[in-house]
């Protein structure tokens, strides 16, 4: 529940957003949390809360959600490769982005046909971005990484079934 | 939370440190000297940071990503609200030097530990902050306002002689910058700088420069309190270089004579009177060894990651004036109160393999043993155990020190990189070795391009 005390903090907050152009904000202090998004979300929780607003539906103007742009069903297993698909690797430790920046649409999906001189996606390491390519001509069949999350270097990224 | 209660109070209550790594445990120590509260904004990334573990009170404000999180305006201005600050410290790079975040916090009742929007506007702009500093009467390096074509630029070029440097207007940090040798190749690194400068800055101008080739980086620190006074703390310089990345920083610039340090710190003031400057700030300069003159470079907003080597020789602690200017509190000093005395050099200690071309090393540091002792200052947020992320810049910390001359303060700081070691990580320390023990640097025969032109080449040909 939310005491007396938070209200006039919640208060400040809604106000302030209310003057932004902020598309969401959502910030975390001791047991209270607070959650605003333009669509007309509002949480305001002083005990465990948080899952609940965790769960929550997030729809938001732009969206600073990467994860929702990308969409599709992608990531899979490596063990279901389909037969004779060649693996791109990560280059480096990192953290794997699908897209060149947060709202666009990715660089590639399943499905796509990609070649060499094609990005499939950007591994940052420590504001380096090494943009990766395909290293043979054919389609995507499999992408093995979630936008956003962290891999190793030689991990599995991208699964592409040459053109023969 | 007004500024009349601040103004009578003559200081801040609790401050919410808006940035991490070792410049938000900097933050965190001025303001326990000051007496303030400090809360740490961090991320999913840093919820064990040192500086979380030293901060009276943490706030998340979202994923690892600094575009989730300490990019964000709204979640900066709401973590202060919901922490019940009355200010923040943007530290460094992030929102440090972006308008937006000053704005934010003067609408939300907030005060912002940094110049107004209006001043970082201004001299934050290479552009805006050149037309400044003509007016002032400051040099300016021969060259353009923003060019808006390659043939704008071909035709700047031409007349201020190549090489020319291709730098980005809303730029710093190297990104958007190109050195161009002849006409036939400007094209192509137009294209690329205008389009590293778009992405990194959202802002693709750029304006064109004379490149000198045997150049010092000097710059000059400032503070500016609100009642109109500002004074410096002397220069820096900050020729040890990669790809425009400060690696060395000492203070003062001991190759500069006592005439061009006045002309100096004179031309920064005559600048920051015309910023009408508050804060601590930066200007850099230029400064051509072979004709003995200088130009205006850019103007930071901000503290800067070198600012520790004036602490050390002044005596004065930068980031707590900060404190006090942005409470209102007239500067704690007179400009004829400050002396520089003695020498520092700072050392940028990253997680990165200089055998691998500088490639980031993430990872856990196993062991974490920096070196103590007279004159010898760690600024840092490692500690063994630590997991270097790879969301964030490679810095692991600064290595400062200090003696009564420049050559006193080589022989203290070779002494202390001996004694330097970390397990888990590459780093730079073995480069810092490398640097201090050869002859060019003992003899402070440097220029910006020493490091690459003649250190890392011997390295290579040694390996």
């Amino acid at each position: 529940m939310v005491v007396s005390s938070d209200l006039d903090v919640i208060k400040r907050i809604i106000d302030a957003f209310e003057r932004s152009d902020w598309a969401e904000i959502d910030v975390r202090a001791g047991s209270l949390r607070i959650r605003l998004s333009v669509d007309g979300d509002i949480e305001a929780d002083a005990d465990g809360g948080v899952d609940a607003a965790a769960s929550a539906p997030r729809r938001v103007r732009g969206g600073p959600d990467r994860a929702e742009n990308t969409g599709a069903p992608e990531p899979l297993l490596p063990s279901d490769l389909p037969p004779g698909a060649h693996l791109v690797v990560s280059p480096s430790p990192g953290i794997f982005w699908r897209s060149p920046q947060p709202g666009a649409p990715p660089f590639a999906s399943v499905g796509d046909r990609v070649d060499p001189s094609n990005t499939l996606c950007i591994v940052e390491v420590m504001k380096l971005m090494t943009h990766v390519k395909s290293d043979v001509a054919g389609a995507v069949v499999g992408v093995f990484v979630d936008d956003g999350g962290r891999v190793d270097h030689g991990d599995p990224l991208f699964a592409i079934a040459p053109e023969s | 939370m007004n500024s009349s209660t601040l103004t009578e109070r003559g200081a801040l209550r609790r401050v919410l440190v808006a940035n991490r790594g070792e410049i938000a445990v900097r933050i965190v120590r001025a303001c326990r000297d000051e007496g303030i509260e400090a809360v740490v904004a961090v991320s999913d990334a840093d919820r064990d940071s040192l500086a979380a573990r030293l901060a009276d009170d943490v706030v998340h404000i979202g994923r690892p990503s600094p575009a989730e999180s300490y990019l964000r305006v709204g979640q900066i201005v709401c973590a202060a609200l919901v922490a019940r600050c009355d200010s923040v410290h943007p530290g460094y790079g992030f929102l440090a030097e972006r308008p937006e975040l000053a704005d934010a916090c003067a609408e939300n009742d907030l005060v912002f530990v940094g110049p107004p929007g209006g001043v970082i506007r201004r001299g934050g702009d290479k552009v805006a902050a050149r037309t400044a500093a003509r007016r002032a009467g400051v040099p300016v390096g021969a060259g353009s306002d923003t060019v808006a074509t390659v043939d704008d630029a071909l035709q700047v070029a031409h007349t201020v002689g190549y090489p020319v440097l291709l730098k980005a207007a809303a730029g710093g940090g190297g990104r958007g910058m190109a050195r161009v040798d002849r006409a036939d190749e400007l094209a192509a690194r137009f294209a690329v700088a205008s389009s590293e400068a778009a992405s990194a800055f959202g802002d693709g101008r750029l304006y064109v420069e004379r490149f000198v080739a045997n150049a010092r980086h000097v710059e000059v620190q400032l503070l500016g309190d609100r009642h109109g006074t500002i004074v410096h703390l002397g220069d820096r310089d900050c020729s040890v270089q990669r790809r425009y990345q400060k690696i060395v920083e000492e203070a003062p610039a001991a190759a500069l004579t006592a005439e061009l340090h006045h002309r100096l710190t004179d031309a920064a003031l005559a600048l920051g009177h015309e910023l009408g400057y508050v804060g601590a700030g930066t200007v850099e300069f230029l400064v051509d060894l072979d004709r003995g003159d200088f130009s205006f470079l850019e103007v930071n907003t901000r503290v800067q990651v070198e600012h520790p080597v004036t602490e050390v020789v002044t005596g004065v602690d930068i980031v707590r004036e900060q404190l006090r200017i942005a409470a209102g509190r007239p500067l704690s000093f007179r400009q004829a109160d400050v002396a520089v005395r003695g020498h520092a050099i700072e050392c940028r200690i990253n997680a990165e393999s200089v055998n691998a071309g500088f490639a980031p090393t993430p990872g856990r540091i196993a062991s974490w043993l920096p070196p103590e002792g007279p004159g010898v200052r760690l600024d840092s947020h490692v500690f063994a155990g630590y997991d270097v992320t790879p969301h964030y810049d490679s810095l692991l910390g600064k290595l400062i020190v200090s003696g009564i001359d420049r050559d006193a303060a080589i022989a203290n700081l070779t002494s202390a990189l001996a004694n330097f070691t970390v397990e888990g990580v590459d780093t730079t320390i073995e480069l810092h070795r490398r640097i201090v023990e050869h002859p060019d640097f003992l003899a402070d025969r440097i220029n910006t391009t020493w490091l690459e032109r003649v250190l890392l080449r011997d390295m290579r040909g040694a390996s």
